[in-house]
């Protein structure tokens, strides 16, 4: 079973510059795009930045955003392109999924791994001018394990949910594509708009769970497209 | 209508890929949605030799090829590859290569990367064959697939098919795009690689004629149908062609049935069911008639494409 997993694993880590580099180099572009913009408020505030500023930074949910985008269209790709060539090449679908979550892993751990360099650089220096890119509310105020978790399994969330969509669009065509994109925005919004209502449950519920509440959400939002995009390689045809 | 012509074929043993039991096909469907692709189709494709799919654009070909290896899925009936059932089979279809003719690579694949990579899948991967291979076709090797030419993506494709000796080897119209030459240096390598390493191959092909050097059966499909299932000498002894004045060639054919006919002024061309028989030959020359084997073009023209006429006369 493991070495025709191996395959599509290896199949995955011939694109290297999408499977090694583009994503973590977002993660720096987004932190230097982080100090510019930390540069740019320090023209009128003085540099370092103002305590009252530099607490700002401390809701920069940059990183969040970043992400997602590339790598939600690398797994579709993936999916859409590499599942074609996966099974020309006499796979199954079963070991596509397996061999392709594999590389996928990989892939989010550089961005892990990266971050905590990234992570370590803003600690030591604080960039000298006093942003914060890694070090938020939300990622315990810069922990190594929440950060490092939270960079990992939001990657691999995102690549995972770009292989639904992939996948999807194999299955069942670009209607029912844009139906689950437009489904799953729908539940965002629904979520966001929940929060926004019910602002002291959630806060709540997020002081009880303290520094694990990102990690916990991607994981659960992880689990979930990942079975999502398992369900409909099985049933995508080429 | 016309009848199928129907062959046992008792040279499983051929020599090369024998080990094997071959393609045995049951009462397969397909649908897509209303439209049915594949009609209770039923075919074996015997173990080590090259098997021509015949038939018009449209008539299911691709997806008979995709629907054996579930690249589709099959709407009902039973395929069995040596004996099992390929779906989700790792250990069958890792003895199966199929580039479709519309093959989707990775955008940012390029032949080098995919050649590097294919030797992870096919065990007994000809990385030397390979490299001729694309040397001779003159194939980029840097470039991203999504860039190269139709012929280049063919030459890709034959270069894989070819390199990667499965046993169950799967061509769909492997040389769209490509010049003669190129078409020609296709079908020395195919022969060659075939009497090196012979194998189970399922070709499908428009270039009839050209290819026919290269098949050893061919299946012909119309209308989501096999018409057609037999050893390639066995098809061409099916029918024979018949020439001349129309009203002594109509003498000759008599009663039996015209597969098809083709009228220049008073000459008649008639590719007549059957086998020509000796008082046929002796008649014919008589009357100065020419009796001619049919060629494989003219004889799907007559069996498969009957009303299309649109397979590419090549010859």
């Amino acid at each position: 079973m493991m070495q025709y997993a191996r395959r599509n694993l290896a199949l995955y880590l011939t694109n290297r510059l999408n499977s090694f580099v583009v994503a973590p180099a977002i993660l720096v572009l987004v932190a230097i795009l982080t100090v510019v913009i930390g540069l740019i408020i320090g023209i009128r505030t003085g540099l370092p930045l103002p305590q009252p500023v530099q607490e700002g930074f401390n809701n920069n949910l940059s990183v969040f955003w970043a992400l997602p985008g590339f790598l939600i269209s690398h797994g579709a790709l993936t999916a859409n392109r590499g599942f074609a060539g996966a099974l020309a090449f006499g796979s199954t679908r079963r070991n596509f999924w397996a061999g392709t979550a594999m590389g996928f892993m990989i892939t989010s751990l550089a961005v892990a791994a990266v971050g905590l360099v990234i992570l370590a650089v803003e600690a030591a220096t604080g960039y000298g001018v006093g942003a914060s890119f890694l070090t938020i509310a939300a990622l315990d105020h810069g922990s190594p394990l929440v950060v490092a978790m939270t960079l990992f399994l939001l990657s691999l969330m995102s690549l995972f949910a770009g292989m639904s969509f992939g996948g999807i669009y194999r299955a069942a065509g670009v209607i029912w594509t844009v139906v689950s994109i437009v489904a799953v925005v729908l539940v965002a919004l629904g979520l966001i708009a929940a929060i926004v209502a019910w602002p002291g449950f959630w806060l709540g519920l997020a002081s009880e769970i303290g520094r694990w509440t990102v990690p916990l959400g991607l994981v659960v939002a992880t689990l979930v497209a990942g079975i999502a995009s398992r369900t409909v390689v099985r049933i995508a045809e080429i | 209508m016309s009848s199928p012509v129907r062959h046992t074929d008792t040279r499983g043993t051929a020599p090369g890929h024998t080990d094997g039991q071959g393609i045995r096909i049951r009462n397969l469907n397909k649908s897509f949605g209303k439209k049915h692709v594949l009609r209770d189709i039923t075919v074996d494709f015997a173990p080590g030799r090259v098997h021509g799919l015949l038939g018009a654009n449209g008539v299911g070909k691709t997806t008979l090829m995709s629907v054996i290896l579930d690249h589709k899925f099959r709407s009902s009936g039973e395929v069995l590859i040596d004996g099992k059932d390929p779906r989700e089979n790792a250990r069958l279809l890792e003895r199966t290569c199929f580039i479709h003719e519309d093959q989707k690579f990775h955008d940012d694949d390029t032949p080098s990367s995919l050649l590097r990579i294919l030797p992870t899948f096919y065990p007994s991967w000809d990385a030397e064959l390979a490299e001729r291979l694309a040397s001779r076709f003159k194939l980029p090797m840097s470039t991203r697939t999504a860039k190269l030419s139709r012929g280049q993506r063919s030459a890709l494709a034959i270069v894989i098919a070819l390199a990667a000796r499965a046993p169950y080897t799967f061509m769909d119209e492997p040389y769209l795009g490509l010049d003669p030459g190129h078409r020609a240096l296709f079908y020395e390598e195919f022969a060659r690689a075939m009497a090196e390493h012979p194998r189970t191959v399922i070709l499908s092909t428009h270039l009839i004629d050209e290819a026919s050097d290269l098949l050893e059966n061919v299946v012909m499909i119309e209308d989501g149908r096999v018409t057609m299932d037999a050893d390639i000498d066995d098809a061409m002894d099916s029918a024979f062609v018949l020439r001349g004045l129309e009203p002594v060639v109509r003498d000759i054919v008599g009663t039996r049935r015209v597969l098809r006919e083709h009228r220049l002024g008073n000459i008649l061309s008639v590719t007549v069911d059957g086998t020509a028989t000796a008082e046929d030959r002796r008649r014919a020359e008589a009357a100065n008639i020419s009796v001619e084997p049919v060629t494989l073009q003219e004889l799907v023209a007559a069996r498969g494409m009957r009303g299309t006429d649109d397979a590419v006369m090549s010859s």
